[in-house]
């Protein structure tokens, strides 16, 4: 478990040149990913994942983590400065930044976003290192049976919420269960679906299936993606904020944290919801919500606050639980099982001091927003008018470099290019791939505890009588129905996120 | 192509696959009651799609104007299925060949997908080929069979 002894060796192992390389180097490469519409900070950690590889596992994660932090503050400069977010997280940005960039105001603007992502990324920060080990104490002490209802509930939520339509998230995590099938079985020792391909036998190498099914869509999308004119900065535009402005923006920035704080405990909801609502919730506030679109620096606040303030809170059940609820979360997971990490209740009792590193590294990367930020933004619009067509190659090539060396042989390659396909035409017929990537990564944990569940239910006079026996279980499945019910109550409520305003 | 017609083949395909991998678990040694109820699951949610997507077809048929045809999803644009095949065909002949065809047909293909400036970006991709591997290869010792024009960087690295 983590004490003050695994921080004072974080502490010493953090302020190491290589591991301030890691994090500057992870920092740039997340505001320049998230700044090019169509990628985001999902294919930042696809791209980091080889790089990685043969670094210390301390640099790796410093790295990702960087990237994934900010990566989500650099989808605000595109939305600011382009009207298209960076990242779905940044949509709302577009509605009160491009407004402002239009009237000359870009730099205000980049200021808020800035600003706001530094202080809900602080909160969410705060959040992990508050929730994560108090989560992963309550796991240790469940049994197997409540363990395999915990992965069942991160699955049935992310199946319900991820998903528009609750039997298609289902039907896609079933298959994912089916996939995670593939292999030995780890209770009986014989083989399951891997029809003599010896590449089978361990199961399907979760690395280039999360590559294929998250990067290659992106990088598509990002070939095909539409360009506004870019607003520049002028050279009277500084990017700041005034004390009075600090003052209004203030309130904002506190609520609109703690709805994304709320919101990225929640396993799927992920930092879109949080978005909408926070910036729902500031124009409820204002004394003007006529203005709210028109460019006011309280909606670009909101937004951003919000988004940055999901990322600390949604790795509290990645790494206490082992269940992502995001795709850069599952990623992120992905580059930590690389280097050995798994997460779970196991990773606080074996590795104290690494995820010490991490939970301080998740602070310092709210220090990188700043110092990647401002410089970083002037150099934005050059940034944005690369060509993406020469732009998607070059990254399609790095995502096969980082298969090839997840596995190294050429296997990884045809499971992250077969994935890559089935990917593209699933997220074209509207199916969600966040409950099918999910199955697989969780299917193996589920199985395992439900094997061992049922073995002991033996002793009890079968499952039922155990399941009576364990009044913590009730709960569980309780909870496991309430979130087939969820999508229903956030839209009577609205809080659902409208596809067609991200699309916009 | 409608969007519910395009829904209603993947969940076909997926169902069939589902059967076929049902009927499979059957000559399956141990291990086979987990992956049948994982199966199952799967079955019954894909007719539920299936029938759904046939049902909502159905019912919004008068709804589908000229207007909406133009709005189908394109699956598969050829710039986006060439970007797909460069780099995965580049690999697979390096790895069985050599990297002289292997960076000749990646930019071959780049020519194909950049049209608007062929020799350009045909350069700017071999280019880019060569860098990664070399860089991937040498620095981070990527398992690649090195060709025998290849410099000796064993000197400098």
């Amino acid at each position: 478990m983590l004490n003050a002894a695994n921080f004072a060796q974080a502490f010493a192992v953090i302020f190491q040149p290589m591991q301030i390389v890691a994090l500057c180097a992870g920092s740039i490469m997340g505001v320049i990913m998230g700044a090019i519409p169509g990628a985001s900070a999902t294919l930042a950690i696809a791209i980091l994942i080889p790089i990685t590889y043969w670094t210390s596992t301390e640099f790796a994660i410093i790295s990702l983590m960087a990237a994934y932090t900010c990566g989500i503050f650099g989808g605000s400069i595109t939305a600011i400065l382009l009207n298209i977010p960076g990242t779905p997280a940044s949509a709302a940005t577009c509605y009160d930044g491009y407004p402002l960039a239009k009237e000359g105001k870009g730099g205000k603007a980049i200021a808020c976003a800035i600003w706001g992502s530094f202080f809900g990324g602080m909160v969410s920060a705060i959040c992990l290192l508050l929730c994560a080990p108090t989560l992963a104490d309550f796991a240790g002490n469940l049994g197997a049976l409540e363990l395999a209802l915990v992965a069942l509930f991160g699955l049935t939520m992310v199946a319900s919420l991820s998903s528009e339509n609750l039997v298609k998230g289902l039907f896609m995590a079933a298959i994912g269960l089916v996939v995670g099938c593939v292999g030995v079985e780890d209770q009986s020792g014989f083989a399951r679906f891997t029809f003599s391909i010896m590449h089978l036998y361990s199961g399907i190498p979760h690395t280039p299936l999360l590559i294929g099914m998250f990067a290659f869509p992106q990088v598509m999308s990002m070939c095909t993606a539409k360009t506004n004119t870019i607003q520049k900065l002028g050279r009277d535009d500084k990017i700041a904020l005034s004390r009075n402005e600090v003052k209004r923006v203030g309130k904002t920035a506190v609520i609109s944290s703690a709805i994304g704080m709320i919101i990225g405990l929640v396993p799927a909801i992920g930092p879109e919801t949080a978005t909408f609502m926070a910036y729902d919730q500031a124009k409820k506030m204002s004394k003007t919500p006529e203005k709210f679109g028109t460019g006011m620096i309280e909606g670009v606040v909101a937004s951003e606050t919000a988004n940055n303030a999901v990322v600390g809170a949604s790795l509290a059940p990645t790494f206490a639980l082992g269940i992502p609820g995001s795709g850069a979360a599952m990623m992120l997971m992905g580059g930590l099982t690389v280097h050995g990490l798994q997460p779970g209740p196991f990773l606080f009792k074996n590795s104290g001091d690494i995820l010490m590193t991490l939970f301080l590294a998740m602070f310092l990367c709210q220090f990188m927003i700043l110092a990647t930020g401002f410089p970083l933004a002037k150099y934005a619009p050059r940034l944005l008018s690369i060509p993406q067509n020469i732009l998607g190659p070059i990254i399609m090539m790095l995502c096969m470099i980082a298969c090839y060396v997840s596995e190294g042989d050429l296997f990884s390659l045809l499971i992250m290019s077969v994935s890559g396909m089935i990917s593209y035409i699933l997220l074209k017929s509207g199916f969600s791939i966040v409950p099918l990537l999910l199955g697989v990564i969780l299917g193996k944990t589920f199985e395992s505890y439900l094997t061992r569940a049922m073995v002991l239910s033996t002793t009890k006079g079968g499952i039922g009588p155990y399941f009576i026996s364990r009044p913590l279980a009730w709960i569980f499945v309780a909870v496991i129905f309430a979130t087939l019910f969820l999508p229903k109550f956030l839209k009577k409520k609205n809080l659902t996120v409208d596809k067609k305003e991200l699309g916009e | 192509m409608t969007f519910q017609k395009i829904t209603r083949i993947v969940s076909t395909i997926l169902l069939l696959a589902c059967c076929f991998l049902f009927a499979n678990s059957f000559s399956m040694n141990g291990g086979k009651l987990y992956a049948q109820a994982c199966l199952s699951a799967a079955i019954i949610l894909g007719i539920i799609v299936f029938v759904t997507s046939l049902h909502s077809s159905k019912t919004h048929k008068e709804e589908e104007t000229e207007e909406t045809r133009h709005h189908e999803p394109i699956l598969f644009e050829p710039k986006i299925f060439m970007l797909w095949v460069a780099p995965l065909a580049a690999f697979f002949i390096w790895e069985w060949t050599n990297a002289l065809y292997a960076v000749a047909l990646m930019g071959f293909f780049m020519m194909f997908i950049m049209r608007k400036r062929p020799l350009q970006s045909a350069l700017i991709a071999v280019l880019a080929a060569i860098g990664f591997v070399f860089l991937f290869h040498n620095l981070m010792g990527l398992p690649l069979s090195t060709p025998g024009w290849w410099p000796d960087t064993s000197i400098i690295f």
